[in-house]
């Protein structure tokens, strides 16, 4: 009896999943899904995405402005900032199966003479691990990019 | 529990997923000033140019970065395209008194069922003659 009902809770939370699922994949009435050939469908930046620790040729205040741009571009919420710290996370939203976000990314600085030495770590934490990724190599690229530019 | 006790679990399930409402998202934008002082606003329908690969003839300066940040279920992701952004970019700046938008850069993500979509540009006012 008891094997029955874990059997049918089982079979009936995969229907529900199944079931939401499809719901969501056929929501948007009047909104059309991009057609493959219009989509500029970047490769997933976050693709063999590290942890970083790198010295970079920049004054540390300028890093830490760039970083901080990077951070918004990944849509990560700066929480706690100082001139030699930043730390993040990235809204965490609900999806049909494994969802997104949630992550926390951390931005230590040290200035070693004209250069910086800048290590960025991502915590993907327990919760929804699934959905989460490292965004640290993105963050670092996008903020290199920031700094060549300026 | 008997089949009825399973019946009213599955029920629960399916509503939790259903009411959570999935990839439903909000769109942030941010403004960070580069210069100190107020801005001047100008009325959220005024004309700003668009250099896209360029920058301006005229001399100007640097009013501030503009954050569009965007992410949600990519069976909703029709709208995160730079046509359908911009003019919500252009009322931003208009906002805090700016003539043009130069460095724009558009940051694409899509992974399993989430799109991100960012947008990000510098907002100058133009120096008097």
């Amino acid at each position: 009896m008891k094997c029955l009902f874990v059997g049918s809770v089982v079979v009936g939370a995969s229907a529900c999943l199944l079931i939401a699922g499809v719901t969501v994949l056929a929501q948007p009435a009047g909104q059309a899904v991009q057609p493959a050939t219009q989509a500029e469908e970047k490769e997933d930046a976050s693709k063999g995405s590290k942890d970083v620790d790198r010295t970079i040729a920049y004054p540390m205040a300028q890093v830490l402005a760039a970083a901080k741009q990077a951070l918004d571009t990944y849509g990560c919420d700066v929480k706690k900032e100082k001139a030699d710290y930043l730390e993040c996370t990235r809204d965490r939203h609900v999806g049909a199966f494994v969802g997104s976000g949630g992550e926390k990314v951390t931005v230590q600085l040290s200035s070693k003479g004209s250069e910086t030495r800048i290590e960025i770590k991502t915590g993907k934490g327990f919760v929804g691990r699934l959905g989460k990724k490292n965004w640290s190599t993105p963050i670092f690229d996008d903020m290199m990019k920031t700094l060549k530019g300026s | 529990m008997s089949t009825r006790g399973a019946q009213v679990l599955f029920l629960f399930l399916c509503s939790v997923l259903i009411a959570s409402r999935p990839g439903s998202a909000k769109e942030k934008i941010t403004f960070t000033p580069t210069e100190a002082g107020r801005h001047v606003a100008k009325p959220e329908s005024c004309d700003i140019q668009v250099f896209k690969d360029s920058k301006p003839e005229q001399t100007y300066v640097d009013v501030g970065i503009i954050n569009y940040h965007d992410e949600r279920h990519r069976a909703k992701d029709g709208t995160l395209k730079l046509e359908v952004v911009m003019p919500k970019i252009k009322a931003s700046a208009c906002k805090v008194g700016g003539d043009a938008l130069i460095d724009i850069r558009v940051t694409e993500v899509r992974r399993l069922e989430f799109a991100m979509f960012n947008v990000r540009a510098t907002i100058v006012r133009f120096a008097p003659n």
